[in-house]
């Protein structure tokens, strides 16, 4: 119920900041303005609106998930509206959790409207949608879901820009992480092999989550893929979230 | 007032500044065009580096590449970095199945570079198996650009039947896969193929056809006329001396202008032929002796002392001849080039 509250708060005051407002009125640019691109590139306009319609849905997500995310706990201990919550008969990581449930439902309310605005829209220019469409989408909730908790991470350790400096250059490698993996031959028997290929399962896989080629093609994507794609994206998620709860309990306020 | 007027003044001169130095920019970088794939990444590498924009970045580099097509279409016709562009989009984003097939098109329309037409078309099958244009497109290769070299019908029709078993595929592929199955009739499948497309709601695509056509028709035109001299032979005895004298003879059909540029000329060996057609086989042919050279300097490590080197080595069974009856190759052994 605790929990319940403040995310309750945390999405009422989330959903009143500015930044959210400027961020969405540039994804809705963005993928309002996809359809000059395709006027010059032979029959490709609705391939190029789901293109980048997704891949607005994703980076702005993103953006709305690093800018609002890193700033949370420093914003209660800015405000000192912190240790009126802390004087209450509460946990830490309800306070953790609490934060992190408000700044998903408000990710969840962004993309869904995203969706439907990207789906009317290319429904309008005569377009269809295929179902791997919405499971990219689902797929790149999964994704903000697991930078939310990872931006919480670094709001319960570091300074805002700092986290948000870090949390977006994860997000950045996280989709280059398979280049530690497929390592050429000359790093076999090396040591530098085994840290890297420890990196490539610390460092969060995001490429996992990405469907938009098969999306924006119409192609069939496998249900067990999704489905462990979800599980990896929930297990991260809670590690991230646990570390976050650990943190911020030791965290001198 | 007077000072918010200055520096409005001021702002637009800076602003017009700003203009013409993007307009210098242009000119540098209108030189250096197409070479920007050279300072992209490897192409597996730049799939990782997108953060996760392999799609936007496919996407962006297929505009780039409809534009280059279209610069080079207008200009000098040589599509030195179209395979590398195409290759970089596939690579990003291997599911779109338009840049195998327009590329694989433009790959063996315009650079007349089968190999690599048919190579990015063969990966898009692969990629693409439920797709029935991409064998289809690599039907037409076989059928029209390799219609001479043995195999090629088989291989066409194998294509052809492969796009017939895919759904969605439409009726004509299916007639045409039966037909090739009878007798050939390649001129009404080129004809047919450039028709369709010149319906096609995409500039670049209508041009593309409009100027097929055209070749199409100056080829039809050009046979006609041999048909003429052919018909003079018979009558007189003797080739024509000139297309006077054949114009002269009553039997030679109302002469076409050609909207390319080109003219209608006798040749000393008593057949009409057409520049704007032994042009555009001049480029092609040109296209593929530059790629032998590049080639066998690469393995060389210089240039080779003459054309007859390239066969010696092994690179082409023999020399593509001038499409001028009275010209040759002429090669400059000290800086590779030919002309």
């Amino acid at each position: 119920m605790r929990i319940f509250t403040i995310a309750q708060n945390t999405f009422r005051e989330s959903i009143r900041d500015k930044v959210l407002y400027v961020l969405l009125f540039f994804a809705a640019v963005t993928i309002f303005g996809s359809k000059a691109l395709g006027w010059i590139s032979i029959g490709q306009d609705i391939k190029i609106v789901k293109d980048i319609a997704l891949s607005a849905t994703s980076i702005f997500g993103i953006l709305i998930a690093i800018f609002v995310g890193t700033s949370l706990i420093y914003k209660e201990i800015d405000k000192r509206t912190l240790y009126t919550i802390l004087a209450q008969p509460m946990q830490r990581y309800e306070f953790i959790l609490g934060k992190y449930l408000g700044l998903v439902a408000l990710l969840a309310v962004v993309t869904v409207t995203m969706t439907v605005v990207s789906s009317v829209y290319i429904l309008l220019l005569g377009g269809t949608l295929h179902l791997t469409f919405f499971l990219a989408i689902l797929l790149i909730y999964a994704k903000l879901m697991l930078i939310t908790a990872f931006a919480v991470l670094m709001s319960s350790l570091t300074s805002p820009i700092l986290g948000a400096i870090i949390v977006f250059s994860v997000a950045v490698f996280g989709h280059a992480t398979e280049v530690f993996r497929d390592l050429p031959p000359q790093f076999d028997g090396t040591s530098a092999k085994a840290l890297l290929e420890a990196a490539y399962y610390v460092i969060p896989n995001l490429s996992n989550f990405d469907l938009t080629r098969e999306a924006a093609n119409g192609i069939d994507v496998s249900g067990a893929y999704v489905v462990w794609v979800l599980v990896y994206g929930l297990m991260y998620t809670m590690t991230l979230l646990i570390l976050a709860a650990l943190a911020f309990q030791e965290k001198d306020v | 007032m007077t000072r918010r007027i200055i520096a409005a003044v001021c702002a637009f001169a800076v602003f017009l500044g700003a203009v013409a130095a993007q307009r210098q920019v242009n000119a540098v970088r209108a030189a250096e065009q197409g070479e920007e794939i050279l300072f992209l990444p490897n192409q597996k590498l730049l799939n990782h580096f997108t953060g996760g924009m392999n799609n936007v970045v496919a996407d962006l580099l297929w505009l780039r590449c409809i534009q280059y097509i279209a610069t080079e279409s207008k200009g000098e016709r040589n599509f030195t970095w179209l395979n590398q562009m195409l290759n970089t989009v596939v690579q990003l984003d291997p599911y779109f199945g338009d840049a195998y097939r327009y590329g694989g098109m433009f790959l063996a329309a315009l650079k007349a570079d089968d190999d690599a037409g048919i190579a990015l078309l063969e990966q898009g099958v692969i990629a693409n198996p439920r797709n029935h244009q991409l064998p289809y497109e690599l039907a037409m290769i076989f059928l029209l650009n390799r219609k001479d070299e043995p195999g090629s019908k088989e291989r066409a029709t194998h294509y052809l039947s492969m796009a017939a078993a895919i759904d969605g595929c439409p009726e004509f592929v299916r007639e045409l896969a039966t037909q090739l199955q009878g007798q050939y009739n390649l001129a009404d499948v080129e004809l047919a193929m450039w028709n369709r497309m010149v319906d096609s709601d995409d500039k670049l695509l209508r041009e593309v056809a409009q100027r097929k056509l055209i070749e199409i028709d100056i080829r039809a035109h050009t046979e006609q006329l041999n048909q003429a001299v052919l018909a003079f032979n018979q009558r007189a005895g003797r080739f024509p001396e000139s297309i006077q004298e054949l114009a002269g003879a009553g039997i030679m059909p109302i002469p076409m202008n050609d909207p390319l540029g080109g003219t209608f000329f006798l040749g000393e060996d008593g057949v009409m032929r057409n520049t704007t057609l032994l042009d555009e086989e001049k480029k092609n042919r040109l296209k593929v002796l530059n790629n032998l050279l590049k080639s066998y300097k690469n393995k060389e490590d210089g240039w080779p002392p003459n054309l007859d080197a390239l066969v010696a080595k092994g690179l082409i069974a023999q020399l593509p001849d001038h499409p001028y009856p009275d010209q040759t190759w002429r090669y400059d052994a000290a800086t590779g080039s030919v002309e």
